[in-house]
């Protein structure tokens, strides 16, 4: 374990720096993300200015949903997923394959070292959002934030799962941009991403309960404003660790297929 | 009339280009056709909860959504060579446009083509012609007029900001400029008055999403005065002339892509 860990922290390191030499990068990315998080604030605040709450959600609520939703997507950003697509397309993976390394443990680790960076950044950001423009008070209880973080954590498992599963794609087609685009808006629907699944239909909302999406970003949310707790929140973080793990060795098999499809463009 | 004959030549070309590939010409087509629409679930989601968005109703936002989608597709198509222009710099390509007897802006205008654009700008087309056909409109001559001209006039101003914020960044050699101003695209989605002041004023003048879209749907929808049309020509003839200038600026700069 403990050479493992040595093994693999290197690409962490690495992608800090490499994240770290881009101090440009720092700031625009910022911006964008307010951007997001100013439209959604702009948007719900004149929808709040004709009724109190919305599907059970009041003003706070929503924009505290909002807040971790972009909070989420910060984590772990289409630039990971893409840098996957990018490797595949430009044959850089063969030289991964012939290391003595795991590809699936490498990229884990290097989004880890990528998302401690942007994710740092936007954690910080959103909290000082979030103080300005919702009353907070409520929502901060110890244990709950304990069990929110634990989500947190599981949720960035599974988000890593799911962009390298959509990354693995580019294997069977050259344009990258598109299918990763594509898997990107359909998780941010079935995830709960673009708006709170209480919101859809009934039979929509039975459709994703059984897909592992919403554990990627609906159950933290649920978790953090209190609408799942006690003994229930704890089977909500059961549920997460199961799909982390089915989707973890889903990866890992379908890879052995993937691999055997490597044409390299140009080549 | 010869620039435009050259420039489909170009265009075929890489068509003929992407044909090689013909699995991804469909990946791609669907895949522009389909996150759109799945862009539009989230109006018709939000609307089955509320009734109105500041006074417009589910389809007169729909429109919206159709004129950028239109912008959006249009660019993507025919103009994507406007998008990675830093790339282009860095491969010593702006190089060669310099020794050919082109201009460089057609050259830039005719180097790529990318067929999501074809499914995105269908689905826009789709999207605005149902919404406008549910929303009993009378159409006189002059709410024809207004339509063509958006139609013509929005795609023209969307390649405009999203060329100059290209130029942008080879002038100030890298930076989020362009990251920036493709996030304030959202903004084009939605009407103009949920907006505080500063806002609405840059999304009319400086980048001007608001004109490809909520300018011409207003007057069409009679939420604005006629005149108020007005802003579609300034803003375009505003950001061409932005464009060419800050082009000619990132020309004057650049200094070849060796070391």
């Amino acid at each position: 374990m403990k050479s493992f860990i040595k093994r693999y922290s290197g690409f962490t390191r690495c992608a800090i720096q490499e994240e770290m030499a881009y101090k440009k990068g720092f700031f625009s990315h910022a911006v964008s993300q307010l951007i997001g998080i100013l439209l959604s604030i702009f948007l719900w605040r004149i929808l709040f200015q004709e009724q109190s709450t919305i599907q059970g959600y009041d003003w706070d609520q929503m924009i505290l949903y909002a807040l971790i939703v972009a909070m989420l997507n910060a984590t772990l950003s289409f630039g990971t997923e893409m840098q996957l697509s990018e490797k595949i397309r430009d044959g850089s993976v063969a030289s991964d394959l012939v290391k003595p390394i795991d590809f699936q443990h490498m990229s884990l680790f290097t989004a880890i070292g990528q998302s401690a960076v942007e994710g740092g950044l936007a954690i910080l950001l959103i909290a000082a959002v979030a103080v300005l423009v919702t009353d907070l008070s409520s929502y901060l209880k110890p244990l709950s934030l304990l069990l929110f973080a634990v989500s947190l954590l599981l949720a960035f498992l599974l988000k890593f799962c799911l962009a390298y599963l959509g990354g693995m794609l580019s294997f069977y087609t050259s344009n990258g941009y598109g299918v990763v685009y594509l898997r990107q808006v359909i998780t941010d629907v079935f995830s709960g991403a673009m708006l709170p699944l209480s919101f859809y239909p009934l039979w929509f909302q039975k459709l994703s309960t059984v897909l592992p999406f919403q554990a990627s970003v609906y159950l933290p949310t649920q978790i953090f404003l209190g609408r799942i707790s006690g003994r229930e929140a704890v089977h909500t973080l059961l549920l997460q660790v199961v799909w982390v793990v089915i989707l973890w060795f889903l990866a890992k098999i379908l890879f052995r297929f993937a691999v055997r499809k490597v044409t390299i463009q140009g080549g | 009339m010869r620039s435009v004959q050259i420039f489909f030549q170009m265009m075929a070309a890489n068509l003929r280009g992407l044909m090689a590939f013909k699995a991804d010409f469909l990946v791609s087509f669907s895949a522009g056709l389909l996150s759109q629409t799945i862009g539009l679930l989230f109006l018709g989601v939000l609307f089955s909860n509320i009734s109105t968005v500041a006074g417009w109703t589910v389809f007169e936002a729909a429109v919206l959504y159709g004129y950028m989608f239109v912008g959006e597709g249009m660019m993507t198509l025919f103009f994507q060579g406007t998008n990675g222009l830093w790339r282009q710099v860095r491969r010593g390509e702006i190089d060669r446009y310099m020794l050919r007897p082109l201009s460089l802006e057609q050259q830039i205008f005719g180097r790529d083509i990318n067929l999501a654009g074809a499914g995105t700008t269908m689905t826009g087309l789709a999207v605005l012609g149902y919404s406008l056909s549910r929303l009993n409109i009378d159409w006189s001559w002059w709410r024809i007029l207004v339509l063509l001209a958006s139609l013509i006039l929005g795609p023209i101003i969307r390649v405009n900001i999203n060329f100059a914020c290209s130029a942008a960044v080879l002038l100030l050699d890298g930076g989020g400029i362009k990251g920036i101003v493709d996030d304030l695209y959202e903004m084009g989605k939605y009407p103009l008055d949920i907006y505080p002041k500063a806002f609405r004023m840059l999304l009319l003048t400086l980048v001007p999403y608001a004109a490809i879209s909520f300018v011409p749907a207003a007057v069409l929808l009679g939420k604005r005065p006629v005149a108020y049309i007005l802003f579609l020509p300034a803003a375009a003839v505003l950001i061409l002339l932005l464009r060419k200038f800050v082009f000619h600026k990132a020309i004057e700069h650049y200094e070849g892509a060796g070391n």
